[in-house]
């Protein structure tokens, strides 16, 4: 459902994807469809221990295989300082973590963590000589949860690490797992505290869950004999890639080409680099092109989840449930190495709400386990979950309807958060307000076993860099090029954005992604700043294009170019010819003119706003639980959404479904299970348990249309706030339907079981 | 004038103030300026000839691109935070 009426032609229309006809006609080209002349391919050796040194590698028996042409280890790549950093977007990765993780070199520190890498004419032949390569190591005991990571006499994961605070760049004397301290605080939490009539305090856990995207990583990397290095992976983010590899390689990032291949979902987890500098050296050593892909055991295994988190909240509020005080202490898993997504978490904790009382803790906790990456809106849906969850007892407890209790403290425009930044326009209201007037939240919800649940969150959105060329075809297209690897649709609602700017049908833009090369800087798809930043910079590009087709006309007419308009109808007009009539040229007359009056015309845009707008979603579900097995079955699911304006309505509503979906599985089944030496159980499809369509209703989405006021056609980013909700909002159904509160995820069958029927096996 | 946002855990450098007045119109006379009023925090905020790499500052709570370059219009407010990155949704 939309909500709005647009005073647009293209944006807010349905257009069919670009991309589309190749998707399902299994044309599109695909990571693991390379195929190159004299190609190798490569596995990784790794870890079978969760923690230990690394004594010895010896790969003489693998190397004598035949078949095999190279083998790599850590000792082939550069050794990275702490203090060495490679740009992400406006954060900088250090280098030695990205090197640490890519290969393990003194120690291991999770179990698949890679400790060499080997190449073979033949990839079974590569799997065999694996075996070939003997590793010996010195055990050590894993530290496998964030709290047990955190004592004093904890084995140290990496004894060179010492406690980090965030605002003051002091580092502890002693070296610790917590590699960063977050504080944020507003007010004085204290005398708020004092002021309340009810306080809550509750402490919540959820699991170490993964993105579960269908295509497993790959890399193609051929290093030619004059250094030039070609790379064909399946990324988020090509330029970062290249800029990481430049510095994981020390090779310059002029020599470093990145193409993106179509990419079968990444969520956040394919930002990082993986197989690229592996394929890369064993390239290098051969002189062939080299082909690395995952198995989906290995994609668990070693690439990054996001955090398992342990977090404690506190609500102050007045009888009448204004909120007046609130404590949030968040302690996110890492994974090996430092990068939890807890600032986020602390950024997000409370944020939807205004609360003049805050304090904020986060911990950055390493542990034996993959180090985690973003994974759609990192860090927020824990604490939603936390946060909303003791929102909802707090409407209990007050008799009080739960939306209107977060509608009587919800943000708004000038609200500030605990950093002290002010909202702008926001939709805020405006989503719990839909929630509260929809079909769904009006009806009632009858029989056994059966309970509503509704929750609330927030993100941030990001802008950064992106750019667009766009070339005028003599039969009147468009054709764009754009950096942005499309993982959700952004080809299309970037090319949209670009033909409402010329006035022209969508299906007349055509757009393509490039590699690194062919199109300026353009940052990583994610942090839902593809749409707005891609989108501005085709805008940019659109408005560049007009006004060189206007002063084409003005040349052709023999006019001043000041004398002729490019109309909203892609109509350019000039002023009265001889004959006493208005001049005008359509856009496709006049790009097939334009060979012949002076050369085609390219618009380009390299933009970089900083004025993405944040976003908020409110869920409400109905579930019915089982009292004899466990099971909750989610019956209704409706999702409302501040989408700014919805380009293509279609996409936004698919984004939604599929942030639902996920945070659905996260509520209900998804963990990673690991043994107490710290092997990860559930490797396997199979045994990680992702919602697929038969789990799951047609989930309902209201797109509540508050336009960003810092984009030209009011963008805000949609893919991730629609996670961020879903934890809490189940977790508060099963309550309503059981009469139990969850602090814990998931809520498995066991586990509402063990609620349900206490002290019984 | 800009209004500057200390985190708590600077506040001892600013005589416990969580809120500081300062002249500037780029970030880089802003953080001067704080630290001539808060002094030892600019060696808090920069590393080298930039922000620290794990801290963003932002003008009227947007992070901008252009590093202490950014310009600051008269009565803005300078929040300093972590440096924070998003994932991606499809």
């Amino acid at each position: 459902m939309v909500t709005a009426e647009k005073p647009y032609k293209v944006v807010g229309t349905r257009p069919i994807r670009p991309d589309g006809t190749d998707k399902v006609t299994g044309r599109a080209n695909y990571g693991a469809d390379i195929r190159l002349p004299g190609m190798l391919y490569g596995r990784v050796k790794r870890s079978p221990i969760a923690h230990g040194k690394i004594k010895r590698i010896d790969a003489s028996k693998a190397l004598a295989l035949p078949g095999v042409r190279a083998v790599m280890t850590a000792e082939d790549l550069p050794r990275k300082g702490r203090r060495e950093f490679a740009p992400l977007g406006s954060v900088k990765i250090s280098l030695a973590t990205l090197s640490g993780n890519v290969m393990a070199r003194d120690k291991v520190r999770y179990e698949g963590h890679a400790v060499a890498a080997v190449c073979a004419t033949d990839p079974h032949v590569a799997e065999d000589a694996l075996d070939l390569i003997e590793v010996e190591y010195e055990e050590l005991p894993p530290v496998l949860h964030a709290d047990e990571a955190m004592l004093a006499s904890a084995p140290l994961i990496d004894e060179e690490l010492h406690t980090r605070e965030m605002a003051t760049g002091e580092s502890a004397e002693e070296p610790s797992n917590v590699a960063m301290h977050f504080v944020t605080e507003m007010g004085d939490v204290e005398a708020g505290f004092a002021e309340a009539e009810i306080v809550l305090e509750r402490s919540f856990k959820t699991k170490m869950v993964h993105q579960g995207y269908i295509e497993p990583h790959n890399a193609t990397a051929f290093w030619r004999h004059d250094g030039g290095l070609e790379i064909w992976c399946s990324t988020q983010a090509t330029f970062v890639m290249r800029d990481h590899l430049a510095g994981l390689l020390e090779h310059p990032v002029s020599k470093i080409r990145v193409t993106p291949q179509e990419i079968g979902g990444g969520f956040g987890g394919k930002i990082s680099v993986y197989l690229e500098p592996l394929a890369a050296v064993l390239s290098r050593k051969t002189g062939k092109p080299v082909k690395m892909t995952l198995t989906r055991d290995e994609v668990f295994r070693a690439t990054g989840p996001t955090s398992g988190t342990a977090i404690r909240v506190k609500l102050g509020a007045k009888r009448d449930g204004t909120l007046v005080a609130a404590e949030g202490e968040l302690v996110y898993e890492a994974g090996a190495f430092p990068g939890s997504p807890v600032a986020a978490g602390v950024r997000c904790i409370f944020t939807a709400y205004a609360i003049p009382n805050q304090r904020i803790d986060g911990y950055d906790v390493l542990v034996n386990k993959p180090k985690v990456q973003p994974y759609r809106a990192p860090g927020a849906s824990a604490a939603c979950f936390a946060t909303d969850s003791v929102m909802d007892e707090l409407a209990e407890r007050l008799d009080l309807d739960p939306i209107a209790l977060r509608l009587k403290n919800a943000a708004v425009e000038g609200t500030r958060s605990a950093d002290g930044a002010a909202f702008g326009v926001i939709g805020n209201r405006d989503c719990l307000q839909a929630i509260q007037s929809s079909p769904h939240y009006r009806s009632e919800l009858q029989g056994p076993n059966r309970g509503r649940g509704v929750a609330h969150g927030y993100w941030y959105n990001a802008g950064l860099e992106s750019s667009a060329y766009a070339s005028v075809n003599s039969d009147g297209t468009v054709a764009l090029v754009l950096g942005s690897p499309d993982i959700g649709g952004t080809r299309a609602s970037i090319a949209m954005q670009l033909a409402e700017t010329l006035g022209i049908p969508a299906e007349r833009v055509i757009p393509q992604v490039v590699d690194t090369d062919s199109v300026g800087f353009t940052s990583v798809t994610g942090g839902s700043r593809t749409a707005f930043a891609g989108g501005w910079a085709a805008h940019e590009a659109g408005l560049d294009l007009r006004q060189q087709l206007a002063a084409r006309a003005a040349k052709i007419w023999g006019v001043e170019a000041e004398q002729v308009r490019y109309r909203d109808d892609a109509v350019i007009v000039g002023p009265a010819g001889e004959d006493g009539g208005e001049r005008s040229i359509t856009f496709t007359e006049l790009a097939a003119k334009l060979a012949r009056t002076g050369g085609m015309i390219v618009g380009r845009a390299d933009s970089n706003h900083a004025s993405a707008a944040p976003t908020f979603a409110t869920h409400v579900v109905d579930v019915e639980v089982d009292p004899e097995t466990g099971k909750v079955e989610i019956l209704r699911y409706t999702a409302a959404q501040d989408v700014g304006t919805a380009i293509h309505p279609s996409y936004v509503e698919g984004q939604i479904q599929g942030g639902v979906s996920q945070g659905v599985g996260w509520a209900l089944n998804e963990e990673y299970r690991f043994d107490e030496k710290g092997r990860m159980e559930n490797a396997s499809f199979l045994d990680y348990r992702m919602p697929t369509a038969l789990d799951l209703p047609m989930i309902e989405t209201v797109l509540v249309e508050v336009p960003n006021p810092g984009h030209p056609y009011g963008v805000r980013g949609v893919g991730e706030v629609p996670i961020v909700p879903p934890l809490a909002a189940v977790a508060n159904a099963v309550h309503a339907a059981t009469g139990h509160r969850f602090t814990e995820l998931p809520i498995s069958p066991a586990a509402v079981l063990e609620k349900l029927l206490p002290g019984e096996e | 004038m800009a209004r500057v946002f200390i985190p708590a855990t600077l506040r001892a450098r600013c005589d416990g103030r969580s809120e500081v007045e300062v002249e500037g119109t780029t970030l880089r006379q802003i953080v001067e300026n704080l630290d001539a009023a808060c002094p030892g925090i600019a060696a808090r905020i920069l590393e080298g000839d930039a922000v620290r790499p794990d801290l963003a500052l932002a003008v009227n709570g947007v992070v901008g691109a252009e590093g202490l370059l950014e310009r600051v219009p008269d009565g803005a407010e300078i929040q300093i935070m972590p440096a924070i990155a998003g994932g991606g949704a499809g």
